[in-house]
């Protein structure tokens, strides 16, 4: 029985009902390609979980071993006894404090953009927000280092979250805003009326309505801050070092340690993943807010 | 006691858009003030300067004999109902009505038996629970109105609310406002684009075009004794003839149209304007047998029968003329009428524009408006 005939046949039982030669060929074609997009995209994770249980000398074998011939946590505990707990703190104080700040500061922000078109700042202001996220990120890290420098605020919490807040603040006043444009003015209106002023009908009405594009804004932002590479290698040395700076530091030029590598991405991936799974439902619904006008 | 007062008052957009220009009207207590007017006449504006929503350029706002136009919207005690409604979608129906108490501290306890009162008022009490979502556009209404009047305010504004339900739901609805404006006896405005929604509602009706306030008056005298052209084009449905032509000693000649009547002495001596407006509503028209000096020749151009009426179209080059007859009057298109325009029914207007002034008749209370609309 060739592959076409037997997913005729498997079809065909599935759906109680014939099924064309056509019908079979596209069915093989999709799984086929699913198939090879799956183990493009989940490979590498598999690859990583994999080496991540190894001791460091079957990492390096050849043929490679598809799963650990000796099974070990060693990488997680020697990372996270080693560096590697200093760092992940580093990275969940920076990631969270630089995530608040831009919140609390592009969110009303968003919110006066959405409300007033074209009266803040004048035309131009908008665009230069939006245009600090365009530059690339390696144009200002020599002027910003002198001037940090001369602060003396090198490798400390506080300027890694300012230096965030660059990339941060314009993506969460252009999301906001268009969140908030999706909120009708006359349910505010309604709650300024009803007795409530602006500041309480913001907080009581607009708020809770945007929470999902909130929800979805944060998780952005903070994945970005989580993941920063660029601006925490230059700016941070111990103190404030972040986790994605120190994976370099463990490719040695003797030996490599890709066992503790793995282990650490694997630490840094898990946050990412239980949250967006967590917050799947609010997350789409903020994805797709304003996608479709109900 | 609650009256509202504008006085003279502006609202500007800008350098050159004029939204509301010099409105005065006086609201009394208890009364239900309809604005009526076309799109883009400043009716929603001037309401929204009342609530507070929106600022005057110029002028005064006055609740109750005292000057509002800095007191914030929240310290007005005036409830406002939205053509969109604007529950809160995150609240259930309870959470929605109980909104404005929260603000004023009212007690839990009372919060809930104010809340059950205004349902039941409205006859919502098994939506209570739900969200606005999953509320038809009629309970929808009703919520809105529930907001509304959970909190005893001064006075009701209403921004269009039955603009956006079916014709059966808005006239149920029509009457229910009217019902409780009566049973609470609270000062209402009721803003709306619909003719007929005004007529019905309101105790005077306030029709508005270009930010001004055109008539301010009981529904039957706008209806009978319109202010000016405009007044009598927009109120009535189907609306008024309107010719325009000339006099020539005392006959009325259409240009174009080839119509020429009689008018009445009463009204012909205080025209000034040349050209200017002969007014006749398509219900005072009459189809005659023989001619006289109010008659003129025409063709029927269309029939629609109505039910208990047919409104003729008549063709006069262009000019849409229409008349209301009977049912039994047999006619199809191309016979040709005998029009009557019965001289006690005409009025001129003396202009062609929209603002031109109605003559009034020498003795105008041989059509008082009460003997006339009870003998229809």
């Amino acid at each position: 029985m060739s592959v076409v005939e037997w997913t005729r046949y498997r079809l065909a039982g599935a759906i109680d009902e014939p099924v064309s030669l056509r019908g079979a060929l596209r069915t093989i074609g999709v799984t086929s390609l699913v198939s090879v997009v799956l183990v493009g995209t989940l490979f590498p994770l598999y690859w990583t979980v994999n080496t991540s249980f190894k001791p460091a000398a079957e990492t390096q074998t050849f043929p490679p071993t598809f799963t650990p011939e000796t099974f070990t946590i060693a990488p997680y505990i020697e990372l996270l006894t080693g560096q590697g707990s200093a760092v992940l703190t580093n990275s969940v104080v920076v990631s969270v404090g630089a995530t608040v700040l831009a919140m609390v500061i592009g969110v009303p922000a968003g919110y006066a953009y959405a409300r007033n078109p074209g009266k803040i700042g004048g035309k131009h202001l908008a665009f230069w927000i939006l245009s600090l996220r365009m530059f690339p990120p390696i144009a200002p890290i020599l002027p910003l280092f002198f001037m940090f420098r001369r602060l003396n605020m090198i490798d400390t919490y506080p300027v890694m979250m300012i230096l965030y807040l660059t990339f941060n603040v314009p993506l969460v006043v252009w999301l906001m805003r268009s969140f908030f444009q999706d909120i009708p003015q006359a349910v505010e209106e309604a709650a300024i009326m009803d007795g409530y002023s602006r500041l309480e009908a913001f907080f009581k009405v607009s708020l809770p309505l945007v929470s999902p594009g909130i929800v979805t804004t944060t998780l952005l932002v903070w994945i970005f801050s989580w993941n920063e590479f660029q601006f925490a290698l230059v700016f941070t040395r111990n103190a404030a070092q972040t986790y994605p700076v120190i994976i370099p530091s463990l490719v040695g030029g003797h030996a490599t340690l890709w066992n503790q590598v793995a282990a650490l991405s694997i630490i840094a991936m898990i946050p990412i993943i239980a949250i967006s799974v967590l917050m799947q439902k609010r997350l789409v619904r903020g994805l797709t807010l304003g996608a479709v006008k109900g | 006691m609650t009256t509202i007062e504008l006085d003279t008052v502006r609202k500007a957009f800008g350098d050159d858009i004029v939204a509301v220009d010099d409105v005065s009207l006086t609201i009394e207590d208890g009364e239900l003030v309809v604005l009526v007017g076309p799109s883009g006449s400043g009716k929603s504006t001037t309401l929204r300067m009342i609530a507070g929503l929106e600022t005057p350029t110029s002028g005064d706002i006055l609740i109750d004999g005292i000057r509002v136009n800095d007191v914030q919207p929240q310290n007005r005690d005036i409830a406002m109902v939205f053509q969109s409604f604007a529950l809160y979608p995150h609240r259930t129906v309870r959470n929605n009505i109980s909104f404005p108490l929260e603000a004023r501290d009212v007690p839990d306890d009372e919060i809930d038996s104010r809340v059950e009162e205004a349902a039941s008022m409205l006859d919502i009490v098994e939506l209570l629970d739900r969200k606005p979502a999953n509320l038809s556009g009629g309970q929808q209404q009703r919520v809105a109105l529930g907001r509304a009047l959970v909190r005893d305010p001064q006075a009701f504004l209403m921004d269009e609310p039955l603009a956006n339900l079916d014709a059966k739901l808005r006239k149920e609805m029509r009457t229910e406002v009217v019902r409780l404006q009566q049973q609470l006896d609270v000062t209402m405005i009721h803003v709306t684009h619909n003719q007929e929604e005004a007529m019905t509602m309101g105790d005077r009706v306030a029709v508005m075009n270009n930010g001004r306030v055109q008539q301010l008056a009981p529904p039957k005298t706008v209806y009978r004794r319109p202010a000016n052209r405009f007044v009598a084009g927009f109120i009535g449905s189907p609306s008024m003839n309107l010719l325009t032509g000339s006099l020539v000693d005392g006959t009325f000649h259409a240009d174009p149209g080839g119509v020429s009547v009689r008018v009445p002495d009463a009204l012909v001596s205080d025209a000034t304007a040349d050209p200017l407006t002969l007014g006749i509503r398509p219900e005072s028209v009459q189809i005659v047998d023989s001619p006289d000096e109010y008659t003129f020749e025409a063709t029927v151009d269309v029939v629609e029968l109505m039910g208990n009426v047919q409104i003729v179209h008549v063709s006069l080059d262009g000019t849409e003329f229409l008349a209301e007859v009977g049912p039994d009057l047999e006619l199809s298109n191309g016979d040709p009428l005998l029009v009557r325009l019965p001289p006690e029914k005409i009025d001129l207007f003396d202009g062609v524009a929209p603002e031109s002034r109605r003559i009034e008749r020498r003795i105008e209370h041989n059509r008082a408006v009460g003997d006339q609309v009870a003998s229809e």
